[in-house]
């Protein structure tokens, strides 16, 4: 990409303070508590394979589960259990903040290939922003990171066609934390034939088979994690229960700060494309139309599309500014280097000052966590859905009917577990199908109005959200 | 060598051939039996208007109606209800295809002006399929009738700079037929707004043209309803935002969205190709297209419409590009061609009668089995409807009184909060029973109220249709 230059670069003093700023927003994004249900059953899951060195079989738990479990997720959830053993929640507080504060560098960069220091650290700043809602303490926060990692390396490509090896080792690790290492397959991919169509591009024999080897290779790592191949499949037996279940599956409203945020700029992008008179490449147009499909196909790809978009969004900014990007200097790279110890060292401080309350969900539960203790083990509980993580954490003696973990179970399990839950017609036969004693439900559920009235169920205890009830004659 | 090559006019004239015979077979799809919920409302409304009698202080059928009802679709209402008198339910069926029919020719008018026949078929086509889940018995449908010729002209004048006066007379009469009058008006500011940023026409033509958008909302605030029909988008919004589906954001995976995106997408994949800039006017309407398909699920059709003449023009690029001999095929429309059109809507709409009659007898998804147990309910019985059945329950049985029913804007916020709890059995559902003193229920047999009734409150079925299940209290 070649950028006449007919003004000068923006001010360094106005440059810096936008990298300043870019600093604050991860650094206040990842200081910020969080109301995370998952968290709680992956430090579960993560203790256990601590404790026992397993990482697939007969899940431990789940005894409606109709499938064994696959911690697809272990490496993450391994080392965020070591952390929380050693040094509380705290620990999750700083790796979180740290894992964005990586995120912002890795976006910064990628969208310095192509842009001024201004730009690159606005762009930055909007991805982390339209990321926010989803920048919580979970192995996806990795995968955030090693897709910008991804979006660093394919754009370097994009411009000089040299592959980048480091991606095979990248996704092997990538494959152990989180699923989502297949958008980082696709992105190399589309980058691969978009280079290889487009005309405009000279690409020789040697360095096409090249850059198709990366893309194998790297397919090849995600199958020789200690999974094996079956890890391949798994991103779409999850899919299978949660692309029903689950909000964060299910396509983005553009109705939220967020979600508008992400497709403000890509629209901004595009604006400024067609207020320009040039062609684009054809990797930048597959890359632009790869972000806005993350974006608006599902809740949950909204950061990767928003990385995806800042680097591209960076550089029509810098068209519009008509100034050539500065190039990379030392004292940048200082600059970088000083604030990234200044937001680590802040995180840190504020990790060890609140990050002991930093979750929010659940929130005033002591009393039913007591309670809770009281109960016989291997009591069935109908806990509610987003709860359900947080029961696997602090009392893994009690049985859920269904758990945040969707794939484990049975899609028709599922389904009367939901209709239960709104204690639709035939709730009752299933509640007896699973010997459930407890319920453990949030305060305005159907199912707790139908369990007191209609069948006699006792409120146990009820906090600010959730009520704990029990059978007639249950525990005696 | 021949002047005029022979393939192009081949094209050109299976265009319009396709174009007639589509027009012409259009009511075997576009007519069938009522299916939506809204349209007995507006029976009610109409009859009533017919009847001389006009909305008031008290709402004359819901006695929890914390607002005056304004009848802003008061015109469609009347005709046809008019029609209903005479002809009974199919002629409400005979409405709706007519109106898809008259929306398919405007539609296809509207990408001819911009391309050649059989692209502008392609791009009608297109648009329909991807607005059809809006195309119900509603007065909107008409609306959008009228909203795109609105789009038509702007567009023109986005390319000619003249302003089009007759836009004005237009919107009085889209203000009394539907809401949609009201984004006809966005259009026609962000047109003006971009030729302004253009610097593309002198001051006093932006002048000219911003009289024309002001007029057009005084037209639209001097119909029988008034100046307060200019704010009834926001009242009806402010309670449909928050609790009724079509009123939320769209989903990309909605079919009538993903198509919309992929219109938009080759439009723009199409603009920056060309390595022109783009105007301002045009910019600003596909950011509103983009901005109309993604939030909100009402308004993915008016997005749809405003994409159709850009999504034309594309092509119509596209193809010269390939074929530059084919250049004279994109003419405005011949005269010849309008006429032949207007003969094949004629026809449609005659098509239309034995297929409303044969077709719109028997309406779908309502309980009609249960209208005379409903009718022989006490008058004045209090009755809790789920949302979209309430339409029918104001028209089947007059006197039964609903606590709630789909004019969502007559109601208070907390009044709507409340029945949705109890719709849903959620804690506090009895007590909402018991104050508004409601003795029945209309809702879906495998409902949690459904359940929640017959077991705890120990109510009995009435009787069950279509899914529905009518239950009575005991006492």
């Amino acid at each position: 990409m070649t950028i006449r230059s007919t003004t000068r670069p923006p001010t360094p003093l106005l440059a810096g303070t936008a990298i300043v700023l870019m600093f604050g927003v991860a650094v206040a994004r990842g200081v910020t508590p969080f109301a995370e249900p998952d968290l709680w059953w992956h430090l579960r899951v993560g203790e256990h394979i601590l404790a026992t060195g397993e990482i697939n079989g007969t899940d431990p738990w789940a005894q409606f589960a109709t499938h064994p479990y696959t911690a697809t997720q272990w490496l993450a959830e391994a080392a965020a259990a070591a952390c929380y053993r050693w040094f509380g929640m705290g620990a999750i507080v700083w790796l979180r903040t740290l894992a964005i504060i990586t995120m912002t560098l890795l976006v910064y960069a990628a969208s310095r290939r192509f842009a001024g220091r201004l730009p690159s650290a606005l762009a930055a700043s909007v991805a982390i922003l339209a990321s926010g809602a989803s920048l919580n303490p979970r192995p996806q926060l990795v995968s955030f990171v090693l897709f910008a990692a991804a979006v660093y390396a394919w754009l370097g490509t994009a411009r000089d066609l040299r592959p980048r090896w480091w991606l095979v080792p990248l996704f092997w690790i990538w494959a152990c934390c989180h699923g989502l290492w297949s958008f980082g397959l696709l992105l190399g991919v589309l980058t691969t034939t978009a280079l290889l169509v487009d005309r405009r591009v000279v690409i020789t024999r040697s360095a096409a088979l090249r850059l198709g080897g990366l893309n194998l290779a790297s397919c090849a790592a995600v199958a020789c994690t200690p999974l094996g191949p079956g890890l391949l499949v798994t991103p779409f037996r999850v899919a299978n229960n949660a692309s029903w279940i689950a909000d964060e599956w299910q396509a983005t409203p553009v109705s939220n700060p967020y979600s508008i945020t992400a497709v403000a700029a890509i629209l901004i992008t595009a604006t400024l494309w067609m207020r320009k008179a040039r062609p684009r490449p054809l990797w930048q147009m597959a890359l632009l139309g790869l972000a806005a499909a993350l974006t608006l196909w599902m809740w949950r790809l909204v950061p990767l599309g928003s990385i995806l978009t800042a680097p591209i969004l960076a550089s029509a900014l810098n068209e519009g500014l008509l100034s050539r990007p500065e190039r990379a200097s030392r004292s940048e790279h200082l600059g970088l280097g000083l604030g990234t110890l200044a937001a680590a060292l802040v995180a840190t401080l504020v990790s060890i000052a609140s990050g002991s309350h930093a979750s929010q969900f659940p929130q005033a539960i002591g009393s039913i966590d007591k309670s809770l203790d009281r109960i016989p083990e291997e009591s069935v509980i109908f806990a509610d859905f987003g709860i359900s993580g947080w029961l696997l954490w602090t009392h893994p003696q009690l049985v859920p009917v269904a758990d945040l973990r969707m794939e484990l179970y049975g899609e028709q399990h599922l389904h009367d577990y939901i209709a239960a839950s709104q204690a639709r017609p035939g709730w009752e036969t299933f509640l007896t199908s699973t010997t459930a004693e407890y319920a453990l439900e949030a305060n305005d559920s159907p199912l707790v109005d139908a369990l007191i009235h209609r069948k006699g169920w006792s409120v146990v205890v009820r906090s600010e959200d959730f009520t704990l009830l029990k059978a007639p004659g249950a525990g005696e | 060598m021949p002047e005029v090559p022979r393939f192009p006019k081949v094209i050109a004239s299976w265009g319009d051939l396709a174009a007639l015979a589509a027009i012409s077979a259009l009511p075997v799809v576009a007519v069938r039996p009522v299916s939506d919920p809204s349209p007995w409302l507006h029976l009610k409304v109409g009859a009533f208007l017919l009847a001389g009698h006009r909305f008031g202080g008290v709402d004359p059928w819901a006695p929890f109606a914390a607002h005056q009802y304004i009848p802003t679709q008061w015109l469609p209402s009347m005709f046809t209800a008019a029609l209903y008198e005479t002809w009974g339910l199919q002629s409400v069926a005979w409405v709706r295809g007519a109106a898809i029919v008259l929306l398919f020719v405007v539609l296809l008018l509207l990408a001819r002006r911009v391309a050649r026949a059989s692209i502008a078929l392609l791009v009608a086509a297109l648009a329909l399929c991807a607005a059809w889940p809006s195309l119900t018995e509603r007065p909107q449908l008409m609306g959008f009738v009228l909203l795109v010729p609105v789009i038509g002209a702007w567009w023109q004048t986005g390319s000619d700079g003249r302003p089009r006066w007759w836009l004005v007379p237009l919107t009085w009469l889209a203000a009394s037929i539907h809401g949609v009058w009201a984004l006809g008006l966005v259009i026609g500011g962000l047109v003006v707004l971009g030729l302004f940023l253009d610097r593309a026409v002198p001051p006093r033509c932006v002048a000219q043209l911003s009289a024309v958008v002001l007029a057009s909302g005084v037209a639209a605030a001097l119909t029988p309803i008034g100046p307060r029909l200019l704010t009834t988008p926001m009242t009806t919004g402010g309670n449909a935002r928050q609790f009724v589906e079509e009123w939320f954001a769209s989903s990309a995976r909605m079919p009538p969205v993903l198509a919309a995106l992929i219109g938009l997408g080759i439009v723009f994949i199409v603009w920056i190709h060309q390595g022109r800039p783009i105007p301002w006017w045009k910019i600003l309407l596909f950011l509103a297209a983009v901005g109309f398909v993604l939030s909100m699920r009402r308004t993915v059709a008016i997005g749809v419409f405003i994409v159709a003449p850009m999504l034309a023009e594309s092509l119509e690029s596209l193809s010269r590009s390939r074929r530059p001999e084919t250049t004279d095929m994109s003419n405005p429309p011949r005269p010849r061609e309008v006429f032949s059109w207007a003969t094949a809507a004629v026809v449609a709409l005659c098509l239309s009668v034995p297929l409303a009659q044969h077709r719109g007898d028997t309406p779908v998804g309502v309980p009609d089995k249960l209208e005379g147990s409903l009718r022989a309910m006490p008058e004045g019985t209090r009755i809790i409807g789920q949302g979209d059945i309430t339409g029918w329950l104001l028209f089947a049985a007059p006197d039964v009184k609903p606590v709630f029913d789909l004019r969502i804007e007559s109601y208070t916020p907390e009044h709507i909060r409340r029945y949705i709890t109890t719709i849903s059995a959620e804690p506090g559902w009895e007590s909402f029973i018991s104050q508004t003193r409601t003795t029945a229920a209309l809702v879906p047999e495998d409902s949690a109220l459904a359940g929640a009734l017959q077991e705890q409150l120990h109510w009995r079925v009435v009787g069950t249709d279509a899914g529905y299940s009518l239950l009575e209290s005991r006492r």
